[in-house]
């Protein structure tokens, strides 16, 4: 079961000025921050009630992220719903024929996490995550 | 007290809602809330539950809707952002002693709203929502 919104990722240019409004700004505290290499990105969560914002800087050319950016520029990325199991989420979602980027689970900043293809929910890129 | 209580909702642009409610139904079994027809915004929504967040599925039924041009330039996809405030008038002040504008334009008889400019928020079109119900619905 999909509980709630995990969080909503931001791709943005720079972290540090990225952090200058949703931080200082907004008062959103830094949850955790990291670099996934195997993603290409340095990558930040912002704490908002019961859910986070995840802010996406790319750290080479060739990730996906970076690819985003060059082609769209900043701006809202993808949506990712907290599960307490995603390996059997991913399961039931592939077994109804839905398009995945991720077969398996794999780490990410917001846990074990996996990606399903954009077009099989109307352009949205949405990712699952178990803390 | 902070600022933003919590995400309300992440608004989607779709071509054909009634097809985009059924795919979002099928694969993530989120309950469909208030389906139906907004005149006021030129647009057909319904809100998919989330937790306590919502997916807000929306599509333009006239080109006065700005989500009409976006859905031609880039295609159907995210949206907007929306962040419940507890006091919209509030924020809006907090955010003016930081140098930020907010453009308030709210709906009459919906909620208070105010809109950040994707130029200050990184790319994002952000909206603040205070429900006059206190978020209770």
């Amino acid at each position: 079961m999909l509980k709630k919104i995990h969080h909503v990722g931001i791709v943005v240019r720079n972290l540090d000025e990225a952090y200058r409004f949703y931080r200082d700004t907004l008062g959103l505290p830094v949850h955790k921050m990291a670099v996934v290499e195997d993603q290409g990105v340095k990558a930040a969560l912002l704490t908002v009630g019961n859910s986070e914002i995840e802010l996406l800087e790319p750290i080479n050319a060739n990730g996906g992220v970076a690819k985003f950016l060059e082609r769209r520029g900043e701006g809202l990325h993808h949506v990712c719903f907290e599960t307490d199991d995603v390996g059997a989420e991913l399961k039931a979602t592939m077994a109804k024929g839905i398009d995945v980027i991720d077969k398996a689970p794999r780490k990410g900043l917001a846990g074990m996490i996996c990606f399903l293809h954009p077009k099989a929910s109307h352009g949205v890129l949405v990712e699952y995550a178990q803390p | 007290m902070a600022l933003v209580k919590k995400i309300d909702h992440l608004a989607i642009a779709v071509k054909d809602l009634d097809a985009a409610v059924q795919t979002f139904t099928r694969n993530f079994n989120f309950p469909v809330e208030r389906l139906g027809d907004v005149p006021q915004l030129h647009i057909r929504r319904a809100f998919l539950t989330v937790g306590d967040a919502s997916l807000k599925l929306f599509q333009p039924t006239s080109d006065v809707n700005p989500a009409a041009k976006f859905l031609t330039d880039r295609g159907e996809g995210t949206y907007l952002l929306s962040l419940e405030v507890e006091n919209l008038d509030a924020a809006v002040e907090a955010l003016a002693k930081k140098g930020i504008k907010v453009s308030v334009q709210s709906v009459p008889g919906g909620p208070k709203l105010g809109f950040i400019s994707p130029k200050v928020t990184h790319g994002v079109l952000l909206q603040l929502i205070e429900h006059a119900d206190g978020g209770v619905r």
